[in-house]
């Protein structure tokens, strides 16, 4: 029974139960209307100010949508919908500030801090599973949105190439961008899903143009928006810092961010902004000082170098140019740079991508090989059977996956620009 | 998230590299699961597929790092530490003679994650039967009863469950 309806701006009323009611009114998920679902993203696209709380209530509505549809089909309960719009809802409930910018150096320093992984442990760990588990097991929910239930199901509703998550950031970045490339028409997709033998989500031949047209607008998304310059150029001042931060003992180690309700109910772009402007004005480290004001002020750092290359994967083949840049961002440790201080020198290597499939993929062993294809996108056909839209050859996909647009990137302030692209194509041999 | 290099290190004194074949693809998932399991932890996160415990990233890492020019791959072996090697060694013993065998390794990690990682509605407690009912359930005739007593004991020989 619907206990309210939230307006989303993509769409329009979003019904929630009372449990739902009482999860999104609890601290840990109201957290969430203070981080950014593009952290840095604002700088380039103003509009890019939404968060992951509508997201979240987005990929809940998604969700919502195809469970119904299941249910119709008999496919799955009342119950296992219930769970799932759970599992949706609280997906991006462990996110750092910024999202993925902070996430970032995270990852580096501590193996187990993905943002899913971290969800499960507060999810479970923290008051809120007081209020899941007088109904359901805040455990298998927390399972779920890391795809680790034992019901591929529920696994690929929430991860795979046609996921909802997926689907719902797509949109709602388009929408708040500005940039339409986003946008593809996730009713035709919806309504014509179901899962096949195997426990895959497929969609029906009839929406394959749709599927198409997500796959592409992905791409273009991807391009535009996730790895544009400036907006790279800006996660690494803002990795550098979080660094720094960590260092002077300003930010918790993750220890402490896993296990202390009351800080992580506080852990959101408000205290790194925060902590950015007292950095800006301390006088002990005077490297944070200066990355805490550029961040503040909007001065991005100055691409010095770019390498750029659209490959086909299945051929294996990269322009030397990019594999010499790449041993040298592998091993910027040991590289020589001559006087341009090594803390401010970046390298962003964005890779874009229109399918996840391996080199290896054989359409002759797809049943073998299923695993790999897990996450693809499977279309069911006229004759009942279900195959990856990749090995389609009446689609488009079939012929533009294998590709993939490498990029590698290299920043710094703008008095060292000149003398750092020189340096870098002296290494390359150009 | 990972240094592949590393673990291509890890790879190279338990099972080898190779990635050309399905099977051999399997078997490196499997391996650097209980590589993870045994505690030299890669930050791979694994979720549940059709032959058990899989990690999407690990293929995308394993295609990257064969890519790679061979002059470069072989001027950045990393070094493994004495307490790193104990560990290898540890996870070379229980591997044993399965290391070789990508449907035993898929058994050994499919009981491993029912019971250590997955949710069973309405079980308290998944002891031996619990699981081993689950992965009959979930791959029915897959494997022979004799098979899975000895991957359990094996498991359970290492502490594992």
């Amino acid at each position: 029974m619907i206990a309210k309806e939230i307006y989303d701006n993509v769409y329009g009323f979003i019904g929630v139960n009372q449990l739902e009611l009482e999860i999104i009114d609890h601290p840990l998920f109201q957290r969430l209307k203070n981080i950014k679902q593009l952290g840095m993203a604002y700088t380039v696209f103003p509009g890019a100010v939404h968060t992951r709380f509508s997201h979240s209530l987005g990929v809940m509505h998604l969700v919502n949508k195809i469970g119904a549809k299941l249910i119709d089909d008999s496919l799955i309960t009342e119950d296992d919908l219930s769970k799932l719009r759970l599992a949706a809802l609280l997906h991006d409930i462990g996110h750092y500030p910024l999202s993925h910018t902070i996430e970032t150096p995270m990852l580096k320093k501590y193996d187990d801090s993905h943002h899913e992984i971290l969800g499960k442990k507060v999810l479970n760990n923290f008051s809120i599973s007081d209020i899941l588990n007088s109904n359901y097991d805040s455990k298998e929910i927390g399972l779920i949105f890391n795809g680790q239930s034992l019901n591929q199901t529920f696994n690929q509703l929430i991860h795979s190439e046609l996921d909802v998550d997926r689907m719902d950031y797509l949109l709602r970045d388009s929408y708040n961008t500005g940039v339409h490339y986003g946008q593809f028409d996730y009713e035709q997709i919806l309504r014509k899903i179901s899962v096949d033998e195997n426990n895959l989500l497929c969609v029906d031949h009839k929406a394959i143009h749709a599927v198409e047209n997500y796959i592409t607008s992905r791409y273009y998304m991807y391009s535009q928006v996730y790895s544009h310059k400036t907006i790279g150029s800006f996660d690494q001042l803002v990795c550098s810092a979080y660094i720094e931060m960590e260092n002077e003992g300003l930010v918790p180690e993750y220890e402490t961010i896993q296990s202390d309700e009351e800080f992580f109910n506080n852990y959101d772009d408000h205290y790194l902004i925060t902590l950015l402007r007292l950095s800006a004005k301390q006088e002990t480290n005077q490297y944070l000082k200066q990355i805490a004001k550029m961040i503040l002020t909007r001065e991005h750092l100055n691409q010095a170098y770019e390498v750029k290359d659209l490959i086909d994967f299945s051929e294996e083949k990269v322009l030397p140019k990019y594999t010499l840049t790449k041993h040298i961002m592998d091993n910027f440790d040991t590289q020589d740079f001559g006087d341009i201080p090594k803390k401010w020198i970046f390298f962003d290597a964005p890779d874009v991508r229109f399918s996840k499939l391996t080199p290896y993929f054989d359409i002759e062993r797809i049943n073998d090989t299923i695993d790999e294809m897990s996450e693809a996108i499977y279309i069911q056909l006229e004759d009942g059977t279900t195959k990856p839209i990749v090995s389609l050859s009446t689609s488009i996909i079939k012929h533009i996956a294998p590709w993939r647009l490498k990029t590698i990137r290299v920043f710094t302030l703008k008095q060292y620009k000149q003398k750092l692209k020189d340096k870098v194509d002296q290494l390359v041999g150009t | 998230m990972t240094n592949t290099n590393k673990l291509w290190r890890y790879l190279d004194e338990i099972s080898g590299t190779n990635i050309q074949t399905f099977d051999d693809r399997k078997k490196l998932q499997k391996t650097v699961y209980f590589l993870q399991r045994m505690g030299l932890n890669m930050g791979y996160k694994f979720g549940w597929y059709i032959h058990g415990p899989y990690s999407s990233d690990l293929t995308k890492d394993a295609f990257e790092f064969h890519n790679q020019n061979e002059t470069l791959k072989a001027t950045e072996i990393p070094e493994i530490s004495p307490a790193e090697i104990k560990r290898i060694r540890n996870i070379k013993n229980f591997l044993g003679d399965l290391k070789d065998s990508p449907d035993m390794l898929e058994l050994l990690a499919s009981l491993d994650f029912i019971k250590n990682i997955a949710y069973i509605p309405d079980i308290e407690e998944k002891d031996k039967q619990v699981v081993i009912k689950q992965l009959k359930l979930l791959k029915p005739g897959k494997f022979k009863d004799v098979d899975i007593e000895q991957s359990w004991d094996r498991l359970l020989s290492f502490d594992l469950v």
